[in-house]
């Protein structure tokens, strides 16, 4: 059994690996090398019976493949998602260790499949949390009587779907922060709109923010206020239009969001009537 | 120690179990919202480095390539034909040709 790292994944990466694991807290600059660490672990190859096997299909086969539909059944059946997601997470967390130690790929004895174990802890709660907040937000859309189709989060070929939700024809993605930028690294904004959320420190309110497209800013119109991304966070609420080089992205908080887009799809409705 | 010894290899097996134990208790601490300051700055930060990379896909259609901007790329070049132009006015232009085959 042998796990061979990316060239690119220097002692820098393999101290904020260990870091992450050990739960401590990170500065900006720390973030962004942890996101590098964790998205170059994606060429790390370990060693199976069936010859070296990237880090990305292990994890699917031994962590996403047999846990997430219970997991995520379990968020779709919940009252109350967040008090249920906790311990559903860890319930399958604390199974990924004996996992990777059964299929033979941890080794007390070979330090670097640690690195195994790190990465799927890592995309473990990456796909939890993720889902999670998915989960929240569609049943919040269906409570407030917003029309959207969404991809089915208990099939598993669905979740493979590049985006997750259409309203009012545009495509859109529900991501947690820390994913969401993981997007903006590896991908860019290919959607037309796009839901996450952040917080203030000190205050235990999170703040559920939309970015939209042009075009799908459109369909739901009204008044923008220019700003820059560095502004951003002390500006919110409000409704802002941020020019990102040549895509314009319009920011407003995820109620006024709501509010705009009931008015446009009974608008809509009422036209088609 | 350097960064190395700083690195998953200095914990012992017992202490690895020990650390996921309080990570799991913990319930993946770092993993999920970011507070609003560190995302946006995150963003302007990572988009700036995005935006220093142009990634061109091909397609071999036939004994011609076709070229397109990726989609991580849109809006930081433009492409026409065998041309890439670049923001600053730099212009690349392709001249492809089939490999002739060697003799044996």
């Amino acid at each position: 059994m042998s796990v061979r790292l990316p060239p690119g994944f220097t002692d820098v990466h393999k101290e904020i690996t260990r870091r992450f694991v050990e739960g401590e807290s990170f500065s900006q600059a720390e973030r962004a090398l942890l996101f590098e660490a964790f998205d170059l672990l994606h060429k790390a190859t370990v060693a199976t019976e069936a010859g070296w096997e990237s880090f990305i299909t292990t994890y699917e086969q031994l962590i996403e493949t047999p846990f997430a539909d219970h997991y995520l059944r379990g968020l779709v059946e919940a009252q109350d998602i967040e008090a249920t997601a906790e311990p559903l997470r860890a319930q399958v967390s604390r199974r990924i260790m004996p996992a990777l130690r059964e299929a033979g790929l941890i080794d007390p004895a070979e330090p670097s499949s640690f690195y195994l174990l790190a990465y799927c802890l890592y995309w473990w709660y990456a796909f939890a949390r993720g889902y999670a907040f998915e989960v929240e937000v569609l049943r919040d859309l269906e409570a407030s009587g917003i029309l959207y189709q969404a991809h089915d989060v208990l099939d598993p070929r669905a979740r493979r779907s590049p985006f997750d939700l259409v309203v009012l024809g545009f495509r859109g993605d529900i991501k947690t922060s820390t994913y969401f930028l993981q997007a903006i690294r590896t991908q860019g904004l290919l959607h037309d709109f796009y839901i996450t959320r952040v917080y203030e420190p000190g205050e235990r309110e999170r703040i559920v923010v939309v970015f939209l497209k042009e075009p799908a800013w459109e369909a739901i119109d009204g008044e923008t206020t220019p700003v820059t991304l560095e502004a951003l966070a002390g500006s919110l609420p409000g409704v802002f239009r941020l020019q990102q080089n040549d895509t314009i992205l319009i920011v407003l908080d995820y109620e006024e969001w709501k509010t705009r887009l009931l008015r446009a799809q009974k608008l809509d409705q009422e036209n088609r009537r | 120690m350097n960064h190395s010894e700083r690195g998953l290899e200095a914990l012992s097996w017992d202490e690895l179990e020990q650390a996921v134990e309080r990570f799991v208790t913990a319930d993946g601490p770092n993993t999920g919202d970011l507070p609003a300051d560190e995302f946006f700055t995150l963003w302007a930060r990572f988009e700036a480095e995005r935006r220093q990379v142009v990634e061109v896909e091909g397609e071999i259609v036939g004994e011609e390539v076709h070229l397109a901007l990726a989609p991580s790329s849109v809006g930081s070049a433009e492409v026409k034909g065998q041309e890439i132009r670049l923001p600053d006015g730099m212009r690349i232009v392709l001249r492809l040709r089939v490999a002739q085959p060697t003799a044996a």
